[in-house]
């Protein structure tokens, strides 16, 4: 494959995107054939648009508040005072990791109600694990002689963990950031099920009036936005890596 | 002047090193040898306490080392390592910086520091002080490696095997551009090898461990030392006596002891090894 | 004596005494969708029982919030978690109005807090005694023994859960079975499939990127549009294909479910394959080559069973994803746990939607343990046999 190829692949997918949630329209034909007895082609109960935009704040704001969390309780464990929580804290993540989202969300809305909240608090629980599990990785693999270098030098415990051992991690908790917020775009579709303003809703509504457009443009759009998401992260991961002279994956 | 009295570290119920009391002079090479595992690297390590001591005092100049905190002492004193632990994410300029900038020096103060140091180990600043280590040879990363371990002007510079991951000829390049700065700051060195070869070359003192215990503490030329037999050197490289009598370069200064009448200088043993007569001391 | 305090226990205690003095222990609701009236523990318990649930509640806190041997706090963790699982059954029946059908009794954010405490200590005091593999096995066994015992001698029945079960009971079953063949039989379709594919991309190089890629995309789509996706082609070939339909294939239903939680499941396996095959050692190899082995030969002889753990591991992360996965099959008329899962949401009936979600999650769970059971025997008799 060319180098040039899947910059171009991404370029015309991101044009594609922004023309769909722009003028949805322009693409009805293309979806006509999906539907029966003249059902509407295009979503119409709601603007793609808004909802793209309102599914994006809603994995961001969990995202944020995971990233914190998740980043935080990993330092909070691999620090001396916190070392007896760390073999724990592996064991409670291996077991949250088999909590399925939507037994997550379901569980929420008794403690929280309806609407956006429990798919804030769903997507926070789940995307804390590839963030937590990653960032201790991170944080537990640091090359020893770097970090007896740090001591060496005279860094005090907090200015190691800033200047030292947090920037060496930082390839690796992005990753753990990426995974969770590609789980998090697919889990956020689940929140409409709970009235969460999601792209899920264009789904949903697809299901119910069996209107197979529907399914496919709220499907394909979350799809587009994982796909870039990824993409950009995975680029960033790479360009931190690399300037640390090793490879990610 | 560093002067250890009676250090002893101890691990639940293995005493790792043992009542071990030396005084360093200042302005001095004191090399430590040792096998792994004689406790050379912890003796090292309590100087700018990486490790605390179970007993004993440290003296720097005269003031207990632990009267300031642990992460203060560790600016004053250059600390350099095997494989020279250089921070990956960091520039060369920003990893020589890394105590300067600890220490809060001013900007041009600190540009200029790291400016003296790259040439003065041949790097040149413009071209190398924006790249990152991995993009450095074996041999430039170590020169930065000492470089950043002398970037705050230390007295004393704290060595753990700072050679052991060189190619032989490298390890000589960098063991003569050690000498030299030595010399050229006046910095009092304590470097810890395995190496006993090394050691002849670049100490003006060695001390000698074995199971924790410093068991001689001399100079090369002394009998004590010369008489060590000697755990063989991994390879015969360089040359380290003269064709009449063995008697290492001094650097520094003059040997202050001459060899005693009761063992002519022309009567060491010295490990055959060093019979290759004036190979580099001519 | 020198008194310790442990960390965790700090935590643990104070969880416990938030949870046993503050929060309520079970909620009384009037009928099955009004909200609940909250009930303390000595509340919701004859006196005597709530007082003795209190004592053990507070001894064992306090053996967990001092440095306490092993065993101990192993004791404590177990009773206090029997006592909990125990008497909130003797909370719904003290609860319930005599001869009152309508009234739910359910255990409240205290209990759940409660147990929560409890299993931390116990994790905690399991994962420090590194326990093997077969001995984690053993306990999930007598755990699940235990909840089962509970069960069947109805001693719940008064709970509110139990009693959506019993309104239910035929298809509670018929659900679970679904649920379990979907994800069973999807992970199994995978394998069959994934394992080849996997070897063909190890093989053949230039097809590598380009499977992993497509895989890769699949699992971008969000799983309720990938099965709404599938209505349509399968509905298709059920109409179609002569004979599909008589094995099932219908448009909406088990089948385009099935087919999602396979496409999900191939990219773990298939990627861990490569992983697997790629992380033999080249020594292995080109010793079997130089004895003389067919590629056949090399590849059931050495790379495979080489590779063995990742390929498991592949497997595992499929078998918890898939039997999350499929509580969504529900939206498309799947079946699963899921059915209860969004009836309960959608009638706001919380306890239909417990009825639906802790099998999915003991399900998950136990499945979990079992295969990084299996993993790990696996891995450490491979280090035996070179060491």
């Amino acid at each position: 494959m060319k180098a040039w190829l899947p910059a171009l692949l991404r370029l015309a997918l991101v044009v594609l995107l922004v023309a769909f949630l722009t003028n949805p329209g322009w693409f009805e034909p293309l979806l006509k054939p999906l539907t029966e007895n003249n059902a509407p082609v295009i979503y119409n109960q709601g603007s793609l648009l808004t909802l793209t935009v309102l599914h994006l704040r809603t994995v961001l704001l969990a995202t944020v508040a995971a990233t914190i969390v998740a980043v935080a309780l990993a330092i909070l464990v691999t620090r001396p005072a916190g070392a007896e929580f760390l073999p724990l804290s592996r064991s409670l993540v291996n077991i949250g990791q088999t909590f399925p989202p939507v037994a997550v969300l379901a569980l929420a809305v008794p403690a929280v109600g309806f609407g956006e909240k429990p798919t804030l608090i769903a997507l926070f629980l789940y995307g804390l694990l590839p963030i937590f599990e990653n960032t201790l990785t991170g944080l537990t693999t640091l090359p020893a002689n770097v970090v007896e270098a740090a001591r060496g030098a005279g860094m005090t415990g907090w200015q190691r963990l800033l200047k030292v051992e947090l920037p060496l991690s930082a390839p690796i908790i992005l990753g753990g950031i990426r995974l969770s917020v590609v789980i998090g775009l697919a889990t956020a579709t689940i929140g409409s099920t709970v009235a969460a303003k999601t792209l899920g809703e264009v789904i949903i509504a697809g299901l119910l009036s069996n209107n197979l457009a529907f399914i496919l443009q709220g499907g394909l759009i979350v799809a587009a936005l994982a796909v870039l998401i990824y993409d950009g992260l995975s680029a960033i991961e790479r360009y931190t890596a690399r300037r640390m002279g090793s490879e990610a994956e | 002047m560093i002067e250890i009295e009676g250090i002893t570290k101890r691990y639940d119920t293995t005493t790792v090193v043992d009542d071990v009391s030396m005084v360093i002079e200042p302005r001095t090479i004191a090399v430590i040898v040792g096998t792994s595992g004689s406790g050379k690297t912890t003796l090292l390590r309590m100087i700018n306490r990486l490790v605390e001591p179970t007993a004993g005092i440290i003296k720097l100049d005269g003031a207990d080392n632990r009267s300031v905190p642990g992460y203060e002492l560790r600016r004053s004193i250059g600390y350099a390592i095997q494989g020279h632990g250089l921070f990956p994410h960091r520039t060369v300029a920003q990893n020589i910086a890394t105590v300067p900038v600890l220490l809060g020096w001013d900007k041009d103060r600190i540009n200029a520091r790291v400016d003296e140091l790259m040439t003065l180990y041949q790097l040149d600043p413009q071209a190398y002080g924006p790249r990152y280590p991995h993009e450095l040879s074996g041999g430039q990363q170590q020169r930065v490696g000492v470089a950043r371990a002398l970037a705050a002007e230390p007295n004393v510079l704290l060595m753990d095997e700072p050679f052991g991951a060189l190619d032989p000829i490298i390890r000589t390049k960098a063991q003569e551009d050690l000498l030299a700065i030595q010399k050229r700051f006046g910095t009092t060195i304590i470097l810890v090898t395995h190496d006993m070869e090394e050691a002849v070359h670049m100490g003006d003192k060695i001390a000698v461990m074995d199971a924790g215990k410093l068991v001689q503490y001399a100079r090369p030329a002394e009998p004590a030392i010369s008489s060590r037999p000697w755990s063989a050197p991994a390879k015969g490289r360089s040359g380290c006596c003269r064709s009449d009598g063995c008697v290492t370069r001094w650097r520094t200064a003059p040997p202050r002891a001459k060899p005693s009448a009761a063992t002519p200088a022309s009567a060491t043993h010295w490990p055959s090894y060093c019979g290759r007569a004036g190979r580099r001391y001519r | 004596m020198n008194i310790r305090f442990d960390k965790l226990g700090v935590v643990i205690a104070a969880i416990a005494a938030y949870a046993a003095f503050v929060a309520p222990f079970a909620t009384f609701r009037a009928n099955r969708i009004v909200p609940g009236q909250a009930r303390s523990i000595l509340e919701a318990l004859p006196t005597a029982t709530g007082a003795l649930l209190l004592v053990i509640i507070v001894v064992a806190a306090l053996i967990a919030l001092f440095k306490t041997p092993l065993v101990l706090r192993l004791v404590a963790s177990v009773v206090a978690l029997v006592a909990l699982a125990l008497l909130v059954g003797v909370a719904g029946t003290f609860l319930t109005p005599a001869g009152n059908t309508f009234a739910r009794i359910s255990p409240a954010f205290g209990f759940w807090i409660l147990i929560f405490a409890f299993t931390l200590l116990l994790a905690d005091v399991l994962t420090r005694l590194e326990l093997s593999p077969w001995a984690r096995v053993g306990v999930l066994v007598l755990a699940a023994a235990a909840v089962g015992l509970l069960l069947v001698s109805g001693s719940w029945n008064d709970l509110s859960i139990l009693k959506e079960y019993f309104n239910r009971a035929d298809s509670f079953w018929a659900e679970g079975s679904k649920h379990v063949t979907l994800a069973l039989g999807s992970l199994f379709a995978a394998v069959v499939i994934g394992l080849p594919l996997g070897i063909l991309c190890h093989r053949v190089e230039k097809l590598r990127a380009g499977v992993l890629n497509v895989l890769n995309i699949i699992q971008t789509i969000p799983s309720i549009a990938l099965f709404g996706l599938l209505i349509a082609p399968l509905g298709w070939v059920a109409i179609h294909v002569p004979g599909a339909a008589a094995l099932g294939i219908r448009g909406i239903g088990t089948a385009p479910a099935f087919v999602a939680l396979f496409l999900y499941s191939l990219l773990p396996v298939v990627a861990n394959t490569v992983v697997g095959l790629a992380g033999v050692p080249r020594a292995a190899n080109d010793a079997a080559r130089g004895m003389g082995m067919t590629d056949r030969q090399r590849l059931f002889g050495v790379e495979f069973p080489l590779a063995f753990p990742v390929i498991l591991t592949g497997i595992r992360i499929v078998l918890v994803q898939n039997i999350g996965l499929a509580t969504i099959a529900a939206l498309i008329g799947g079946g699963g746990f899921g059915v209860f899962v969004f009836q309960g949401v959608g009638q706001t009936a919380m306890d239909l939607v417990l009825l639906g979600a802790v099998p999915t999650v003991a399900l998950a769970f136990a499945a979990a343990i079992i295969l990084d059971a299996v993993i790990e025997m696996t891995t450490t008799k491979r280090r035996a046999e070179t060491a």
